[in-house]
């Protein structure tokens, strides 16, 4: 009984082992929670448009959407600054389209001055930033 | 064994009274010394999941079988279904313990978000604990007069016994599926309705989900305990006992696993209508990994199982027939797998995804490709079990009808499934997304006719020979140990993936959790905590086995 219950056991730890070498063995990605990106209203829209580049990464828009004009699941936002006002960009983030969540709900769960850096990312794109904090207002 | 009730009474009385008795604390975390409070509460969870899983589903199918013996007139049946429960006192008594502990320990580390649990759902935890009790009482009572009661009156309390299990299970569901898809309550967090909080959209698909994927590793579990006792019986009658009885384990394993990526598609169906975003980070974002290594796991469990199956076709009289059957099913389940495994997000950060599909692999990893290879693996466990099946007997004249119909089903699962493999990956998302929808909607009915077929075919059929039990080679019941130990793993797997779906939420877009251990760990450092926990829960498991062989030994004096 006690052999069969050791053999049992080194099975066990083969098994297991296995997994936990492949686990280990695949690119290892950690995921942090979102810290809260520091946005004063002295930022030019330049500056706003790097912050809003390190949420739109952060925040796994990528995973969706392409900056580079490909089709994902989602459209493609390479030329969305010539395309949208503040005004259009703000009612998407503020209310969510399609399968996308507002962006001020999770997972993004963006605060208010996130989303202003983010819709000054998104005119950089094939567009100039233009959006400083407290232009764009919350509906 | 009898004082294991009074330990297991006490632990609950002890845990309702600490569970229901705190105040609610300003403080909203505790640390826990070298592991941390994340590690510490999800190992403990964990483990207790994996036993509440073991002592839910083992009843389920000790009375299934206990009903076939009686109805069949088989004293073999009874007899295994005596063995099944017979794991059941001491697994209570571990549960219990181990559902004390996580509570205290939950409570001491994470006191604002359990406060908060207990607040709204308090009427649901004294049914819980009512119902617990209850249900061990039942067990003992059930497990105790196994002779002394009338058959059909021993078999009705079982079934009592098995819907006061089904009940906790899903009290325990609605807290769980309530993190993560919660309903009934305010954006800050104010209950609105305690039955919406209860009824939330994965409430349904996780009750269905679990309540299958429990029976499954019940099996599992009790085919690798029947190994366990036949590598070290001592008699012929003995191995062929315990072969036998791990044949009907891994039968009750397969058959029900068959199941489990069905419902697992309800429950992504669900998850995706509370929240696409979600559903999303599960499949394809910062959770995709867990997929490679469920499909690695899967593939062990089926191969393994199918390897089993094809071992015992060599002491099957009448098996020669369809020996020659078992590369072309290796080969294609090596094939399905190796589509499933393709990785969609190999990439080590979400900014490294940039492009949505991984860089080199491109389009290989996307998932409706793999919902047709899983289909195709599936199949393939079917045909091992039905080639087993039909090995042993010899099909009455007049039924060819039966053969090709059953054919006819099987070919067209094939055709479709490669058919919607390969247009899945050259036409847009949406259409595949509809495409995977309809092998999935196909492939259940077309499960039940393959199965009708044969049952129609081999009704009222004659054996070719008699099995030769125990004539079989140990290395089939190490597969059996290598399939259990892989089911445990991928329980544990897929719950840590339910749980990290969540990602920084203990409640997801209501609570947040602002602890240091809000993130989520790596693949590697979360599969060294799986792998941890999975031999612990191996290694109390084999206690019970080793516990209860000793007993057993005792109580008919070496005669089992």
């Amino acid at each position: 009984m006690k052999g069969s219950g050791l053999r049992l056991i080194i099975v066990a730890l083969i098994v297991t082992g296995l997994y936990a070498w492949f686990g280990n063995a695949i690119p290892q990605s950690p995921w942090e929670a979102p810290k809260r990106k520091v946005i004063t209203a002295e930022m030019t829209p330049r500056e706003l448009a790097r912050e809003g580049a390190a949420i739109y990464k952060k925040s796994g828009c990528g995973v969706c959407h392409s900056v580079v004009g490909e089709r994902l699941r989602a459209s493609d936002l390479s030329r969305i600054g010539a395309e949208r006002n503040v005004e259009d960009l703000a009612a998407v983030l503020y209310s969510g389209a399609d399968i996308m969540a507002p962006a001020n709900k999770p997972p993004a769960n963006l605060t208010d001055e996130e989303i202003t850096a983010l819709i000054a990312y998104l005119q950089s794109l094939g567009g100039r930033p233009k959006v400083r904090l407290g232009d764009v207002k919350a509906p | 064994m009898k004082k294991a009730i009074g330990y297991f009474i006490v632990v609950v009385l002890v845990a309702a009274a600490y569970f229901l008795g705190k105040e609610p604390v300003v403080e909203a975390y505790r640390e826990f010394p070298l592991i941390g409070a994340r590690n510490v509460v999800w190992i403990l969870a964990q483990l207790m999941l994996l036993f509440a899983a073991f002592i839910l589903a083992v009843p389920v199918f000790a009375v299934i079988i206990e009903a076939i013996g009686y109805f069949k007139r088989d004293e073999r049946y009874d007899r295994l279904a005596r063995d099944f429960a017979s794991l059941l006192p001491l697994a209570y008594l571990v549960t219990a313990l181990l559902g004390a502990l996580f509570s205290v320990m939950s409570f001491s580390l994470y006191p604002k978000f359990m406060g908060y649990m207990a607040g709204i759902f308090r009427p649901t935890i004294y049914i819980f604990f009512g119902l617990v009790f209850l249900e061990t009482v039942t067990l003992y009572i059930w497990y105790y007069t196994w002779d002394l009661l009338k058959k059909r009156n021993h078999l009705l309390l079982g079934i009592v016994l098995n819907v006061l299990g089904t009940l906790v299970m899903f009290v325990g569901n609605a807290w769980t599926s309530f993190k993560t898809s919660p309903a009934g309550v305010e954006v800050s967090g104010n209950l609105l309705s305690l039955s919406s909080a209860i009824f939330n959209y994965t409430f349904w698909p996780l009750n269905l989900h679990r309540f299958v994927a429990n029976v499954s590793f019940g099996g599992f579990i009790c085919a690798a305990y029947a190994a366990y006792r036949f590598l070290s019986a001592r008699t012929p009658e003995e191995k062929a006992h315990y072969d036998w009885m791990g044949y009907n384990g891994t039968l009750i394993g397969v058959v029900t696993t068959i199941l489990l990526p069905f419902i697992g598609y309800w429950f992504g169906i669900e998850m995706y209508k509370f929240n696409e975003q979600m559903g999303i980070t599960f499949m394809g974002g910062a959770l995709s990994k867990i997929w490679l290594l469920q499909a690695l796991v899967i593939a062990v469990i089926f191969i393994g199982t199918c390897y089993y199956f094809w071992l015992r076709m060599d002491r099957l009289p009448g098996a020669e027939r369809y020996r020659k059957y078992i590369p072309y099913l290796s080969w294609a389940l090596i094939i399905a797998f190796a589509v499933w495994s393709a990785p969609r997000a190999w990439v080590s950060s979400l900014e490294e995804m940039g492009r949505g599909l991984h860089p080199i692999y491109g389009k290989l990893g996307i998932m409706a490709p793999k919902i047709a290879a899983v289909n195709i693996a599936v199949l393939c466990v079917i045909l091992t079990f039905i080639l087993n099946r039909r090995a042993e007997r010899q099909v009455p004249p007049g039924r060819k009808i039966y053969t090709y119909l059953q054919w006819s089903v099987i070919l067209l699962v094939v055709l479709l499934n490669v058919a919607a493999l390969y247009y899945s990956y050259i036409v847009p998302s949406a259409t595949r997304i509809r495409i995977s929808i309809a092998t999935f909607l196909f492939m259940v009915p077309a499960i039940g006719m393959i199965y009708l077929m044969d049952g129609l075919l081999l009704r009222g059929s004659e054996r070719v020979g008699e099995m030769q039990w125990g004539n079989v080679p140990p290395r089939s019941q190490y597969g059996l140990i290598a399939v259990a130990v892989s089911n445990v793993w991928a329980m544990a797997l897929l719950g840590y993936g339910r749980a990290a779906a969540r990602l920084n939420w203990h409640v997801y877009g209501v609570m947040e959790d602002t602890s240091r251990h809000a993130g989520l760990p790596a693949m590697g450092e979360a599969t060294l905590i799986i792998s941890f926990l999975t031999l612990v829960f191996i290694g109390l498991v084999s206690l019970i086995f080793y516990m209860t062989g000793v007993t057993g030994r005792e109580v008919t004096g070496g005669e089992r």
